[in-house]
């Protein structure tokens, strides 16, 4: 299955795009996983990394969800970007 | 120089500044530091200036700041006093922590009838002005009356002066703020306006260096009573209650907000610009969508790698988050801001620009001639639309091709706005002046209570449409309490329904109501403990008076007596609702596709919130809620 990730400012950095997609063998894939394969690729804790982020799946984040155990579909967009604050 | 009357009749004002560390002492009887217990009451028509006691109890009730200001109001500005009369007052406080060695103690609140919106205003700024004001001895100013030619004030300590500035008239801030820093030493310790302010434009903001008190026209107030610009130099002290322990809060603040705020510090606000686009609530051409097709060139990156000059702070600000930028080449060669998030939504996405160097520039101008960017983008932006729909023509902008992407034209509207030529005097009214001259567009016109919409899309996130409808100075993301972390993040709420909407606009309007009357920058609350459960001990270091326990119920009383003010200037429910676009068509694309904020699901929050803060259902503090925030001795 699919995976598409999109990075934001320093997580941009970190991957060196701003867009990629990854490829599993496996049909159950939580977002734990795709951090594993992260961590491989990129060499660097990607859940230590994320946790001072937002990670969304489609257009929701992670916290409305089942946190890193929610589970991903084909073709389901991750979107991983800083903190935000405001107002 | 003009003497110096006191109110009280006391003459000795050295016996409260001039307070230091290591002696403490009482200040108004209830405080032993944080304030100086004192303000000053300046009249321009005769020209008298008076040093005033502050009332404790309402220190005590309203902190300082914004909250103060407001109880200030509403004794002084009746419903009847219009916003260019000489009977409006500017009032400006400081709040206990301005001008302490907590980072980021820049802040004054200033309120007035607002030209703009005309009714209510709160507002702030930062840079050194709060600071040296406290430190000349003073915890605020009211200005008063209208002089009879252009004058300045000049604070010098306890050496005040009404100065001739015929000089001064018809120049830009950054002219005035320039010849004014050789007296006082800084151009953020002057207070100026513009030209568009003195061209009554409605929309003109009060500039302090390069930092603005922006929104809903301050500056044409001032420019009504004929004062140009307030200098301030203090060289005085602040008195700090446990000056041991203070001091040891506060490195561990500055510690905490350095590390927290590391993406501030590189990019400014301007980090969140791509991030509101992705997430589908980033205004463009209008509101017409939330996602703006040129983004890439006015991305925070962009703006680094092309136009970043140098990092600029306010007072003690470890975070320095405004990015002042240059453009390098082209037309607009030579032109220097820092554009922040809502100017760049504003001039940028609102007005369909992709071109970072015009956005630069209309900052630039916007600045020196004194207007508001983000009500003077979201006003271009209608008049783009309305000249794409074909209701205004170029016989009406003079010449110019107001289409949205067109930069510079929107760079020569800002001009003819500050100058009032063609539709640029139309234009200059605001939202309200233009609604009565153009009725039937009405739909078009991204206003809550006169004031124009900051840069989030409510489709996006269904609460902030709760924070335009009820901030109480109109549609403000700041006072109305920003909710799109809480909406996105905390887990607890589904950013597209009404469900909880209104307790949680609530809480972050008191907080922010609380945060506001301290006296310090919102971007650094979090390393004093001042979230919605106010945590830390920083106040009490400061003032000896246990003040953390109270914060949420004194943010909540701001909100209310606010909201009695605005009551009492007509503004009920039917002022709480939001623009008929975000309610009646759908996002067309981008996450929010197929959202909108539906007259039913408008009001199931509106209710909700009503519900919560105790007011009745057109929008009244009840009676019971009144008595049970002490504002009882207001009913």
């Amino acid at each position: 299955m699919k995976i598409t990730i999109k990075y934001f400012l320093d997580f941009k950095k970190i991957s060196g795009h701003s867009k990629e997609e990854l490829f599993f063998k496996n049909d159950k894939v939580n977002v734990k996983d795709v951090f594993k394969m992260l961590n491989n690729k990129y060499q660097i804790e990607f859940e230590k990394v994320v946790s001072k982020g937002i990670v969304m799946v489609n257009n929701r984040s992670i916290n409305q969800l089942d946190k890193e155990n929610t589970i991903l579909n084909d073709g389901d967009e991750l979107i991983i970007m800083p903190m935000i604050s405001g107002g | 120089m003009k003497k110096l009357i006191s109110h009280s009749g006391e003459k000795n004002f050295k016996k409260l500044r001039g307070e230091t560390n290591k002696e403490k002492k009482e200040v108004n009887g209830v405080f032993s530091g944080g304030y100086q217990g004192k303000y000053l009451r300046i009249n321009l028509a005769n020209k008298t200036i008076k040093e005033e006691k502050i009332n404790p109890e309402w220190q005590r009730k309203f902190l300082g700041g914004r909250g103060l200001a407001a109880r200030f109001y509403y004794d002084e500005i009746a419903n009847h006093i219009e916003p260019f009369s000489a009977d409006n007052k500017l009032i400006l406080f400081t709040g206990p922590l301005t001008g302490t060695s907590g980072p980021a103690t820049t802040k004054i609140g200033l309120a007035t009838k607002s030209p703009e919106t005309r009714q209510y205003l709160c507002s702030n700024g930062g840079g050194f002005f709060g600071p040296h004001l406290k430190k000349s001895g003073y915890d605020g100013l009211i200005v008063e009356g209208k002089a009879d030619k252009p004058v300045y004030i000049l604070i010098e300590d306890n050496q005040i002066k009404i100065e001739k500035g015929e000089n001064l008239w018809g120049k830009t801030t950054k002219e005035v703020n320039k010849i004014l820093k050789e007296k006082v030493g800084r151009e953020d310790q002057v207070l100026s306006c513009g030209p568009a302010a003195e061209n009554r434009v409605r929309l003109s903001g009060i500039q302090i260096g390069e930092r603005s008190i922006g929104r809903g026209g301050a500056g044409a107030v001032m420019a009504s009573k004929n004062l140009k610009a307030i200098a301030v130099k203090g060289t005085g002290e602040i008195a700090v209650n446990e000056p041991d322990k203070f001091k040891n809060v506060v490195k561990d603040a500055i510690s905490y907000v350095r590390e927290s705020k590391a993406n501030h510090t590189k990019y400014g606000t301007a980090q969140y610009t791509a991030v509101m686009n992705e997430l589908g609530c980033y205004p463009t051409r209008n509101f017409q969508t939330g996602v703006f097709d040129g983004i890439d060139t006015i991305a925070a990156e962009y703006m680094k790698k092309n136009f970043f000059i140098k990092n600029l702070a306010c007072f003690r600000c470890p975070v320095a988050c405004s990015q002042l930028c240059e453009v390098k080449e082209g037309i607009f060669k030579g032109a220097k801001s820092d554009p922040e998030y809502e100017t760049i939504g504003a001039l940028g996405s609102i007005c369909g620009v992709s071109d970072f160097a015009a956005i630069i520039k209309a900052n630039e101008i916007c600045d020196e001639l004194g207007i508001d960017t983000i009500s003077v983008g979201v006003i271009i932006g209608f008049a783009m639309e309305l000249f794409e729909r074909g209701y205004i023509t170029k016989n009406d902008t003079g010449g110019l091709e107001l289409k949205f992407g067109n930069g510079i034209a929107m760079v020569n509207m800002i001009e003819k706005i500050a100058k009032r030529e063609d539709i640029g005097d139309l234009l200059a009214e605001g939202m309200l002046g233009i609604a009565e001259k153009m009725p039937k567009m009405q739909k078009y016109m991204m206003q809550v209570k006169g004031l124009p919409l900051a840069a989030y899309d409510p489709r996006g996130f269904y609460g902030n449409a709760l924070t335009y409808g009820t901030s109480s100075r109109g549609a403000c993301h700041n006072v109305g309490g920003w909710s799109i972390r809480d909406e996105l993040l905390s887990g607890k709420y589904d950013r597209f329904a009404a469900e909880g909407k209104g307790k949680l606009i609530k809480s972050l309007q008191d907080t922010r109501g609380y945060i506001d009357s301290l006296g310090i920058c919102t971007v650094v609350r979090s390393g004093y403990g001042f979230t919605d459960r106010p945590q830390g001990k920083v106040l009490e270091c400061l003032t000896g008076y246990n003040f953390t326990p109270e914060l949420m119920t004194i943010g909540e009383r701001v909100y209310n007596l606010e909201r009695l003010i605005i009551n009492r200037e007509g503004r009920f429910r039917k002022d709480d609702m939001i623009p008929e676009r975000l309610r009646t068509e759908k996002m067309p694309e981008g996450q929010a596709r197929g959202h909108v904020v539906s007259d039913e699901i408008y009001n199931t929050m509106l209710d909700e919130y009503y519900e919560v803060r105790g007011w009745d259902r057109d929008g009244r503090p009840t009676k019971e809620r009144l008595q049970e925030l002490s504002l009882d001795d207001l009913i």
